[in-house]
């Protein structure tokens, strides 16, 4: 059965510097794989929640455990911030998943979420976050972990090249009388 | 092997007694082409599933609530059993097509497309719908290979399905792409009636189930967010996250950047923002007008957001009300999409007596708006929209200060103050030729966010003219000994594109650059290392002509 495995592993109310992350080396002969970056930030996006969500993920070999690290920035100085923190795909996963609170105040509002991550499937995995405090908005962001071997499935079966280009095709309801 | 074609051919004949083709799987079955054409009004209405909100919308999608929408505006193309395109028509605003079709067999195509040549009326669009995972193709919807029949007229209904079994997206979401069209189509109707002879930039709109909110590669649908990127729009899909293609306010609002970009001018710098924030003038009045407009073309002061699992719960921004706002004021994105909703829209509440009607303000943002040598901001809207509506000003002054906003009687906000006990510096500073200016910077307030630049008091602006074209030189740079990094953008005449700017590192930048006599702005913005959001310290601008 193929699975993700999560395990917490800091105190998820502290405030702790992240540490930039290495890439993996087992051995001279082995892949050497990024670490995924990204920010929630760098797009003219629709209104939500103003909550920035920075995170760095190590890209791993299938079955072995991932460093994630995420850092929530705000600019809201009171409230509580809600985190529902749960793997993207149902049925996957040999974890619950997590509700978090923060407590905003002015002077703390930066809160790192870090944990580990392993997946018995290659592939993109997302982990979804949903922030919200109530009166101010929700924001949805995901959480890519690259696990093993990563491609680009295209769906072939469904395009057809024609005088107006690439279309991809789908069949209709039709009634025909 | 004759035999087996004999009988393949039996039940192909048999198929067509009965009046309806199917296509078989196998090629081996194409048979050859006779004579036996016939000439068939092909006619019927073109729909979609659509899925409301749940009542009252706080509670996500409503699938037990699907109903069909008529795909409105849509090309249809009729294709031959070789594959060849034998007509092309389009729905009407009720979703039917008709064409005559001189044919044996055909399938009806739907394109999720809205397009209207330059030629064939004044006003000319083309707007797409597409998949950015799957090699950027249009998404089209197809009817069976069918017999037209024997009868002179023939109907053909299609409806492109939600895909929901029940409990999950169980099967292809045709009627996600038609879902999203039928929101642009709205738009187009809503700018044609206040300029007929629109001509709308062509503009795709990329969509896919699994369009999520990471960032990275967007072909493999890591688009961050819905947004407009100043060429095309991405729209979220991913199921049990955030999917966007049945929340017609993002839409519309997202389409609305466009829109902006297009027809009138954004000086948006963009960046994370919420409804209740106090954001930089731009960034405020850019979010806002996005969220009046999205509200504007579908007459709906909802804007509502569904995520979660199966898409049970939701984000709603209402512009009829400011309850819980605690930014109320010319910095918030919340009270500019209120202001303009008010004044475009017929219902009457607090403060708003006004109901202009979206021909004056289109007319203001092709215009007045699009041409201010302000940045744009409430400021330049109001002002423009008191010049060309004389008769309603002390209304529209009832309407601004229900938002906390006093008169508004220029361009630049003369007598507001950039951020209140932060950064106490005029929103706008003036700038003369041979002298200095020396402002204050204090960003404390803007807290440890990553879109720190975009809040109030994180840019400051200065104005200039220049009344003799020749060359002159602009510096910035700190006065009181600190290591600040001081960067500024020059900006002129109607482009939000700067004329000039430097990033240098260092505690001074300046240019030199040939200025023609006219009005310029600038755009000023202080670091601490790589942050905004703790500086503080004191800069002065220099304006010389070499």
């Amino acid at each position: 059965m193929k699975r993700i495995k999560i395990v917490f592993t800091a105190t998820l109310l502290s405030s702790v510097t992240l540490m930039a992350m290495t890439a993996k080396v087992n051995d001279a002969n082995k892949v050497v794989y990024e670490v995924l970056e990204g920010s929630s930030s760098s797009v003219k996006g629709k209104p939500s929640l103003n909550a920035e969500v920075k995170y760095k993920s190590q890209h791993v070999d299938v079955g072995v455990s991932a460093d994630v690290n995420i850092t929530i920035n705000t600019a809201l100085t009171q409230g509580i911030l809600n985190v529902n923190l749960r793997p993207l795909k149902e049925n996957k996963l040999d974890v619950a998943e997590k509700d978090l609170k923060f407590t905003l105040r002015k002077g703390k509002n930066s809160f790192p979420i870090n944990f580990q991550i392993s997946s018995q499937e290659n592939g993109i995995h997302y982990i979804n976050l949903t922030l919200s405090v109530k009166g101010e908005g929700v924001k949805v962001v995901a959480i890519p972990v690259n696990v093993g071997t990563v491609s680009k499935k295209i769906d072939n079966k469904s395009i057809e090249k024609t005088e107006n280009g690439v279309v991809s095709v789908s069949s209709a309801e039709e009634e025909i009388k | 092997m004759i035999l087996k074609k004999s009988l393949l051919f039996l039940v192909t004949l048999l198929l067509v007694a009965c009046g309806e083709y199917q296509e078989p799987s196998q090629k081996t079955t194409i048979e050859p082409e006779q004579n036996n054409n016939v000439t068939v009004t092909l006619s019927g209405k073109i729909t979609y599933d659509f899925v409301p909100f749940k009542s009252g919308g706080r509670a996500g999608l409503d699938y037990n609530n699907i109903s069909k929408k008529p795909v409105r505006g849509a090309m249809v193309e009729i294709i031959d059993r070789a594959g060849k395109i034998v007509k092309k028509t389009k729905t009407d605003n009720l979703g039917h097509y008709a064409v005559t079709v001189t044919s044996k067999q055909v399938k009806v195509r739907v394109l999720a497309k809205l397009y209207q040549s330059k030629s064939s009326a004044k006003a000319s669009w083309d707007f797409e719908v597409k998949d950015n995972t799957n090699r950027n193709a249009l998404y089209v919807m197809d009817g069976k290979m069918a017999n037209l029949g024997d009868k002179s007229t023939q109907t053909r209904n299609l409806n492109a399905s939600s895909g929901w079994n029940g409990t999950r997206y169980g099967s292809t979401r045709v009627a996600a792409p038609f879902a999203i069209l039928d929101v642009i189509y709205q738009g187009v109707q809503k700018v044609v009636t206040a300029q007929s002879d629109a001509v709308f930039s062509p503009l795709n709109v990329f969509w896919s189930k699994k369009n999520v909110g990471a960032s990275g590669d967007r072909s493999l649908g890591q688009i961050i967010t819905s947004h407009y990127d100043g060429t095309a729009l991405y729209i979220l899909g991913a199921e049990n996250s955030d999917t966007d293609e049945y929340d017609a306010g993002i839409i519309a609002h997202e389409w609305g950047h466009y829109y902006e970009s297009q027809f009138s001018r954004a000086d948006n710098i963009g960046g994370s923002h919420g409804v209740d924030e106090m954001l930089d003038i731009r960034v405020a009045f850019g979010e806002g007008f996005g969220n009046a407009f999205s509200s504007i073309i579908r007459d709906d002061p909802l804007y509502i957001d569904s995520i979660d699992t199966r898409q049970s719960s939701s984000f709603v921004v209402n512009l009829e009300t400011a309850n819980g706002a605690t930014h109320k004021g010319w910095y918030s994105e919340g009270s500019i999409g209120r202001i303009l909703y008010d004044i475009y829209d017929k219902h009457q509440d607090t403060g708003d007596t006004l109901s202009l009607g979206f021909s004056k303000l289109h007319h203001l943002f092709t215009g007045a708006e699009k041409n201010t040598p302000a940045f744009t901001s409430i400021f330049t809207f109001i002002t423009a929209l008191k010049a060309e509506n004389p008769e309603y000003v002390s209304e529209i002054d009832a309407i601004t200060l229900s938002e906390d906003i006093q008169a508004i009687n220029d361009i630049y906000g003369t007598g507001r103050i950039n951020r209140a006990s932060q950064n106490a510096n005029p929103l706008y500073s003036s700038l003369f030729v041979g002298n200095s200016v020396e402002l204050v910077t204090n960003t404390s307030a803007l807290g440890a966010s990553a879109s720190a630049e975009n809040k109030l008091g994180a840019y400051n602006f200065v104005k200039f003219s220049i009344a003799t074209a020749g060359s002159y030189t602009l510096s910035v740079r700190t006065v009181d000994g600190s290591s600040l990094d001081p960067d500024f953008s020059l900006y002129t005449g109607t482009s939000n594109l700067p004329i000039a700017q430097t990033e240098e590192p260092g505690t001074s930048d300046s240019i030199s650059q040939e200025l023609s006599a006219g009005k310029y702005r600038m755009a000023i913005i202080i670091y601490d290392g790589a942050d905004v959001s703790r500086v503080s310290g004191r800069f002065r601008i220099t304006l010389k002509k070499n």
